[in-house]
């Protein structure tokens, strides 16, 4: 009879936060120089931070240079208890035996794909620190409770994505850790490419998109008058997705653009006054 | 038969049903929630999202009352007199009518209505680049016509869905004009001009107007036309008089002189202290205009002498614009003063470097220019702190001084009484707040976890020997111990805590009881945390006092700087809160709270009262919230919950229904923010 505690480590080696690079091309719009930037830091062994306002494409552009690069992705979405042992990995009790098991970190240290810390400020600071030696000239991840000092096999390269919006006082980057990074700065595409980028991802009418964009650029503008988060391009996919699956553009908007942004009465009434005006059922 | 006192009673009665019925009516018509209060802030929020800044949004001016002389001799046609404010513009601020009329508000509702109107004067204002006011009257109204025409395009073509609501206002505006009979033919050929655009869709400018890319190609456009009307009309035989101005139309104030407000500190700083008369104030239903100085006012050569035998007449504002008699009486009325105020259609605006004798108080926000802050050397030895000001929707810097006071120290003996007499109070606070001491907790049979559990791992190996299914809670780890939490009490101490609760405690007393009990308690859990009496009089005038530093530990101390306090005068709650927030700022606390402890509504001896006080604590509020602390409010105000929701937010405030009860609700509070 099969051990089931076997068939259990047998499905464990077979991570499945490690993304394969696939055919088919994860959409991109490009708005500067970063494709070629990201490339080179990849080549030369730097480490990249994405900063940039949440859901204007940071990690859609990780999968697009992880496909572009060829190189497996493992994308660790960062909490305030994650731990050092998280990344590198633990020992866990296994058929009458202890087992150390790899973290996502020494998994893409070992195997050469890009690691991808989303939101790194939220982590507790000694995850912070674990990523130090691996992104200066060492390159090497020294894991303590095995004794090992792992070497970074080539392709591998560090990136974090961390959103300057958040003005905690107690969840910022240690100055000696922002050193480490070349920072590419994202912010949401102009209205044009925007409009591109909404109607390729919900496939809905482009004069919806256009609407749609307009109407987050007038919200936008509300950001210094009590909004904490303005609308994001991921928002807007969001709210033509449900437009173009035949929800009335004011109630999507209703439902996936404003309500989520704010609970404030009067904040909530002006953008559906917005939105009333802005589109036409 | 009825006897006489009978008859008389009966008709009292009517005539009083009669009146109240009346005043009932009125009232229904006047306080309903059609009025522009109901919407200003949202439509605030609207203009400012859809221009890109702030633009501020004011209360249209009723016109001023013709005066009987006009009346008599003046040629103005009825059809011509204002008789309702109208929506205007002057660049910058948007003007709107407080009130819309029963009929205009069936043809939309009250809501779009204003909206509508908000939108189509702020698109008017952004193309009021540069003064442009062409000379003659026709001239300038032909060039409001097609600018309101091209403003009303624009946001046809922008925002889609106001097109009906911009065609329903321009058909409820046709049956208002007056009739082609009245007019001459000048007036009728601007008549007919503006139904042809009220009868034309939004988005299009009906022929023979143009659509103006620039204010300046309406202005050629205008000056054009009127040259036509006015040769078709028989030349500068048929004076123009006017067209008849309606919500659409509106009205094109002057420019206002751009945002630079004046500063007066100047000669404030040479100000005398305040005088010791009081300061009076009043309601001014309409503040008048301000009437630019004629250049031959104040000329040095004396015309024709007048001989008076009796003392003048009192009146506002002195023929020449020398002096008030006003200025002289101690004992004028204010309410007296703002009644002949407001009849006047403009009066001079004199600065004066003396104290102010009266507050008129209009619903109309001040201009910008007007600085009413009152900085000075004060400032040296008390903390100036920003105070944000709704009326012209930004701050006034060093808009008010805290003043840190040395406490003073009361009897030692008060807190061993409160304790002797309320021990079971006491025991129900502590109780509350024991289960918070921190500690570090070890939690077993953990799916995930740091170290490995021994028992769990020995019982899996067993059971798994036995034949049972295999236990996946193998682990064990230790959760933050340290709560790290900085914890600011703001006391209330102004002159209404003076009233009485019971028969034998005020609202002070209970304050000073629940301070000490959760005084008491909170020393026992070790979290840092401070304790601070506010009240003060005038914005140079916030005092503080500090009860509790965050690392004074001397608790006799403190137990007497609680026992001394008395109600003292008023509540600036902004200035308090803000620098409470700055002490918690500076705390390396990873959670902060702000626990503000009042009785009523924000108010101070000048304008800081009503809606100014509370937008100025809903802004410290944000601010300390901005900086990562959490603000609550524990209130007695029964009235509170139309005010703090807005200030504090939803679940942020409690309100007592018993005031004994504060202790208990306050250790309460403190568990439920401190453990989340």
């Amino acid at each position: 009879m099969e051990d089931p505690l076997i068939k259990l480590a047998a499905l464990e080696n077979t991570r499945r936060d490690v993304t394969h690079p696939q055919a088919e091309e994860p959409y991109y719009l490009p708005f500067g120089d970063e494709i070629s930037i990201f490339t080179q830091c990849h080549r030369r062994h730097l480490a990249v931070m994405l900063k940039g306002p949440t859901g204007c494409g940071k990690t859609r552009f990780v999968e697009h240079m992880a496909w572009r690069l060829k190189r497996p992705l493992i994308i660790v979405s960062c909490h305030d208890d994650l731990t050092a042992a998280d990344l590198v990995g633990r020992f866990l009790i296994r058929d009458n035996a202890t087992v150390w098991q790899d973290g996502p970190l020494t998994r893409a240290v070992r195997t050469g794909a890009i690691c991808y810390l989303d939101e790194v400020v939220e982590a507790r600071q000694d995850a912070v620190v674990v990523i130090h030696p691996l992104t200066d000239y060492r390159r090497v991840l020294p894991v303590d409770k095995t004794g090992e000092l792992i070497e970074a096999t080539p392709g591998f390269q560090v990136v974090i994505s961390y959103n300057p919006g958040y003005q905690h006082v107690t969840k910022d980057l240690k100055p000696s850790t922002r050193q480490r990074f070349v920072a590419l700065d994202f912010d949401f595409p102009p209205p044009e490419r925007e409009a591109e980028i909404v109607i390729h991802e919900s496939g809905t009418e482009p004069g919806v998109a256009h609407d749609l964009v307009a109407l987050a650029g007038r919200i936008r503008s509300l950001a210094d008058r009590g909004l904490a988060e303005v609308p994001s391009t991921r928002l807007l996919v969001a709210t033509a997705r449900l437009i173009a699956n035949g929800i009335a553009p004011r109630l999507a908007c209703h439902v996936a653009l404003v309500s989520p942004l704010s609970d404030d009465p009067a904040l909530v009434a002006a953008m559906r006054d917005l939105v009333d005006a802005t589109l036409v059922d | 038969m009825a006897e006489p006192e009978g008859l008389i009673i009966d008709a009292a009665h009517r005539a009083t049903a009669f009146v109240s019925r009346l005043w009932n009516h009125d009232n229904n018509v006047s306080d309903n929630a059609c009025t522009l209060s109901a919407y200003r802030q949202r439509l605030e929020f609207l203009l400012s999202a859809v221009h890109g800044h702030a633009v501020s949004l004011r209360i249209a001016q009723p016109p001023p009352p013709p005066s009987a002389l006009s009346r008599l001799f003046g040629r103005i046609p009825r059809y011509l007199i204002e008789t309702r404010p109208l929506p205007a513009n002057d660049g910058a601020a948007i003007f709107l009518p407080m009130q819309l009329d029963p009929d205009e508000r069936s043809a939309l509702s009250p809501h779009h209505f204003f909206r509508l109107l908000a939108l189509q004067q702020a698109e008017r204002a952004r193309r009021r680049a540069q003064q442009m006011v062409p000379a003659d009257a026709l001239t300038l109204d032909l060039f409001q016509l097609s600018e309101a025409a091209t403003a009303d395009h624009a946001l046809a073509l922008h925002f889609a869905g106001l097109r009906h609501d911009l065609a329903a206002l321009r058909r409820a505006m046709l049956p208002q004009r007056p009739q082609p009979a009245l007019l001459n033919a000048v007036e009728q050929a601007v008549e007919e001009l503006y139904c042809r655009v009220l009868k034309a869709g939004p988005d299009v400018i009906p022929p023979p107007l143009a659509l103006a890319l620039k204010p300046e190609d309406s202005l050629g456009w205008a000056a054009e036309m009127s040259m036509k009307i006015s040769t078709r009309a028989g030349g500068a035989a048929v004076r123009y008089r006017g067209c008849a101005k309606d919500l659409w139309w509106g009205k094109m104030l002057p420019l206002s002189p751009g945002n630079q407000p004046l500063r007066y500190e100047d000669t404030l700083r040479d100000m005398a202290p305040p005088s010791a008369n009081p300061q009076r104030s009043a309601n001014l239903f309409r503040r008048p205009q301000v009437r630019k100085k004629a250049p031959d006012e104040d000329d040095e050569t004396q015309g024709m002498w007048m001989v008076q035998n009796d003392d003048p007449q009192q009146h506002v504002e002195d023929p020449a614009g020398l002096q008030r008699p006003a200025d002289r009486d101690d004992n004028a009325d204010a309410g007296d003063l703002a009644d002949s105020l407001s009849e006047l259609p403009e009066a001079q605006l004199i600065s004066s470097s003396k104290t102010v004798r009266e507050f008129l108080l209009a619903d109309d926000p001040l201009d910008q220019r007007t600085a009413l802050v009152l900085p000075g050397k004060g400032a040296a030895h008390g903390i100036a702190y920003p105070e944000w000001d709704c009326r012209v929707s930004r701050y006034h810097k060093e808009g008010a001084i805290v003043r840190l006071q040395p406490p003073l120290l009361g009897d030692a003996v008060w807190a061993e009484s409160v304790v002797a007499r309320r021990p079971a109070l006491l025991r129900q606070v502590q109780l509350r707040l024991e289960g918070l001491r921190p500690r570090r907790i070890r939690y077993h049979r953990q799916s995930e976890g740091e170290e490995i559990d021994i028992n769990a791992c020995v019982n899996a190996f067993a059971e798994r020997q036995a034949g049972l299914p295999p236990q996946d809670r193998l682990y064990q780890s230790v959760k933050a111990a340290r709560r790290d939490i900085a914890v600011a009490l703001l006391i209330d101490i102004s002159g209404s805590t003076d009233g009485w609760v019971s028969h034998e405690l005020r609202i002070i007393d209970v304050e000073k009881e629940a301070l000490l009990l959760v005084y008491l308690a909170l020393t026992k859990l070790g979290d840092p945390f401070c304790i601070y009496a506010f009240s003060g009089e005038s914005a140079r005038n916030v005092s503080l006092w500090p009860l509790k530093n965050f690392e004074e530990n001397d608790r006799i101390l403190v137990q007497r700087r609680i026992a001394a306090l008395e109600p003292q005068l008023y509540t600036r709650a902004g200035a308090a809160i803000r620098h409470t927030t700055s002490l918690l700022t500076a705390t390396s606390a990873r959670y902060r709270l702000l626990i503000l402890l009042s009785d009523g509504k924000p108010n101070d001896v000048d304008h800081y009262e009503g809606r100014y006080g509370v937008e100025d604590m809903r802004q410290a509020v944000a601010e300390a919230r901005l900086q990562a602390i959490h603000p609550f409010c524990i209130t007695v105000d029964r009235h509170a919950p139309q005010y703090l929701a807005r200030v504090f937010g939803a679940r942020h405030y409690a309100i007592l229904q018993q005031a004994e009860t504060l202790p208990v609700v306050l250790a309460d509070v403190l568990r439920r923010l401190i453990s989340r």
